[in-house]
């Protein structure tokens, strides 16, 4: 199971990589094309497409594993702070356990759409050519699928931990983080 | 049963959910899901469920989240923002309770660059608290004014809060933005008023600061701080100009925040990644509470929920004055424990229906929905700046002295929500002149 841990935190590392190196070409691709509409009067070919279509679906859903893995996903703690470390364990585990179903629904329906897309060779038209999207449909599954896996081994370990009182809980009580904000 | 049934215990179930610690976004998502089995069919479920991720996902608009919480990180991680509470305090430590009210200020500029209130309250908290309590303020007075003014954040542009509310409405986001500025000026003037009318009474809470200062020392921590106003000019001017959208607004002020702290020396790779980093974990943590209030905005539609809404307004003869006093009502309790972002994403799937039958302004309603999630960040049991600043304090102050200093900023609030709510021209007078 550790080993598996491990190798789950590096391909979100390097799925959260791959989303930096979105979100800093994202930031460079439309401030070229403001500059070059206001200034040399010629705009950048399909900028608003290929913002869209794939620095913001890489930017938006491949960071989500990760966070999931630091358990950073914004949540309410104020009822639940004083409660005793093993229960609190319980709590979490099934809590990863209802998360682990939600996201692995959605892993399986956008896995279906993925390998639709790519079959049909799914394009967007833009003016002057054909932009092929079926490969950014393929940024929700390969995000999604492991952290449905994560969430399942963050639920083993609580329960264990919860039941047992064996191994380590995924959070620590009053740890004082509690949510981030815009 | 009755789809209306099935609305109303989605709701019920939702607040279960959040308040057994469920992350937000799968608190959400899943009793939208379940609802809308039970309202649709497991196969409609799936079909909206399916496509509604990237469909938002891939957004144009929406890229400004990203672009301002990456410009607001680079502000921030470069320490560009560090030297305005220097400035602020040489010039304005002079007044009584000079050093809150520079904070005050400092805090006002902070939030223009960062876009963030926790970050603003947080780094405040660093530079100023200690200084104010080396020279004998009052700690509730200290803490409360980080804490409080932190909240600027979230009105002057950057504003990621507008930036949702202006998609999920269909309200123009430049506009948006533009509109913020005044009610968030109002809110840092009378905040000082307010900390200058408290030290005149009574002098004791802030003694008067003996070193001297001379006048070029405080042209030297101006002209320290040129790329603050530079940045904010370069993004409110470019909204307001119409040369770049909001969405390009943000790009381009990621892209000046750099070039800045480049040219100053301080962009190291450290620096950037770190940056980076902090801006992807916020725009996938927000896109993944914004799915699921999409989804519970879709059950909500099928369930008829926002028509019964819409019928109650004009059963019960409701004016737009009184929904504003029922949405405060709500937005007030519902503060006290949720994040603002979280907060708003959840109401606005209920409200939005009867905003919109009721014709009201939307630029307006928005400038009060953000200011009131804002003033949940004050409110105990989770006033979330509050325990911004205790973490930042650590054991000097307790967290009760935190609110009972906020309790004077949270009176002021109440002054500023009655001029916002019963003067809409200080919210709509800049973006009027915008669009003319």
């Amino acid at each position: 199971m550790d080993a598996l841990e491990r190798l789950l935190e590096r391909y979100s590392q390097a799925l959260l990589w791959i989303a930096g190196i979105a979100i800093t070409l994202m930031m460079l691709h439309i401030a070229a094309d403001v500059v070059g509409k206001t200034v040399f009067n010629e705009p950048m070919t399909a900028t608003l497409e290929i913002v869209a279509w794939y620095y913001m679906v890489a930017t938006v859903f491949l960071p989500v594993a990760y966070i999931q893995i630091r358990k950073k996903h914004l949540m309410v703690e104020l009822f639940t702070r004083h409660m005793k470390p093993r229960s609190l364990a319980k709590l979490e585990g099934f809590i990863a356990i209802l998360g682990a179903i939600y996201v692995g629904i959605l892993f399986w329906l956008t896995l279906e759409q993925a390998i639709t897309s790519t079959a049909d060779n799914e394009v967007q038209d833009v003016t002057f050519f054909d932009l092929p999207v079926w490969p950014s449909r393929w940024f929700l599954p390969l995000a999604l699928g492991p952290m449905t896996l994560i969430m399942v081994l963050q639920a083993i370990r609580d329960f264990r931990y919860g039941f047992t009182g064996k191994g380590e809980p995924t959070v620590q009580t009053s740890d004082g983080t509690m949510m981030e904000e815009n | 049963m009755d789809p209306i049934w099935v609305g109303v215990i989605a709701i019920v179930a939702l607040l279960v959910l959040i308040g057994l610690r469920v992350p937000i976004g799968v608190s959400l998502g899943s009793v939208s899901l379940i609802g809308l089995m039970f309202v649709r069919s497991t196969e409609a479920a799936f079909g909206i469920f399916g496509d509604l991720p990237f469909e938002f996902g891939a957004n144009w608009s929406l890229s400004a989240v990203p672009m301002f919480l990456l410009m607001g990180s680079v502000a921030f991680h470069s320490g560009l923002t560090s030297s305005l509470f220097n400035a602020a305090k040489l010039w304005l430590s002079g007044l009584p309770g000079g050093l809150a009210v520079a904070t005050n200020f400092a805090s006002a500029g902070f939030a223009a660059a960062s876009g963030s209130s926790l970050a603003t309250a947080a780094a405040m908290g660093r530079l100023a608290i200690p200084e104010m309590l080396r020279l004998g303020y009052d700690k509730a007075l200290s803490a409360g004014v980080v804490a409080a003014s932190g909240t600027l954040g979230a009105l002057i542009p950057p504003s990621i809060a507008f930036v949702l509310y202006g998609w999920f409405t269909e309200t123009s986001i430049g506009a948006l933005l533009i509109a913020g500025i005044l009610p968030g000026l109002l809110t840092a003037f009378i905040y000082a008023g307010m900390i200058i009318g408290r030290c005149m009474v009574w002098p004791s809470l802030a003694p008067p600061v003996t070193d001297d200062i001379t006048w070029k020392q405080r042209w030297a921590a101006l002209f320290e701080i040129w790329p603050v106003p530079l940045l904010i000019i370069g993004v409110i001017g470019g909204i307001y100009s119409g040369v770049a959208t909001a969405t390009e607004a943000g790009a381009l002020g990621a892209v000046l925040a750099i070039l800045i702290a480049v040219m100053q020396g301080r962009m190291t790779w450290q620096v950037f990644r770190t940056s980076v980093m902090e801006a992807l974990e916020s725009t996938a943590g927000i896109f993944f509470v914004a799915i699921g209030a999409l989804l519970l905005t879709r059950l909500l539609a099928f369930s008829g929920v926002p028509t019964v809404m819409v019928e109650l307004i004009g059963d019960w003869a409701i004016d737009p004055l009184m929904l504003i006093i029922g949405l405060s009502i709500v937005y007030l309790i519902l503060g006290m424990f949720l994040d603002p972002l979280g907060l708003m994403l959840l109401t606005l799937p209920v409200f939005l229906p009867m905003f919109e039958a009721l014709n009201m302004d939307m630029i307006w309603v928005g400038v009060i929905v953000v200011k009131y999630i804002e003033i949940g960040l004050l409110t105990p049991p989770v006033g979330l700046n509050a325990y911004v600043v205790k973490s930042v304090v650590g054991d000097a102050i307790p967290l009760t002295t935190i609110f009972r200093g906020l309790a004077w900023f949270i009176g002021a609030e109440a002054i500023i929500m009655v001029l916002l709510i019963g003067f809409p021209e200080i919210s709509l007078t800049l973006p009027n002149y915008m669009m003319n």
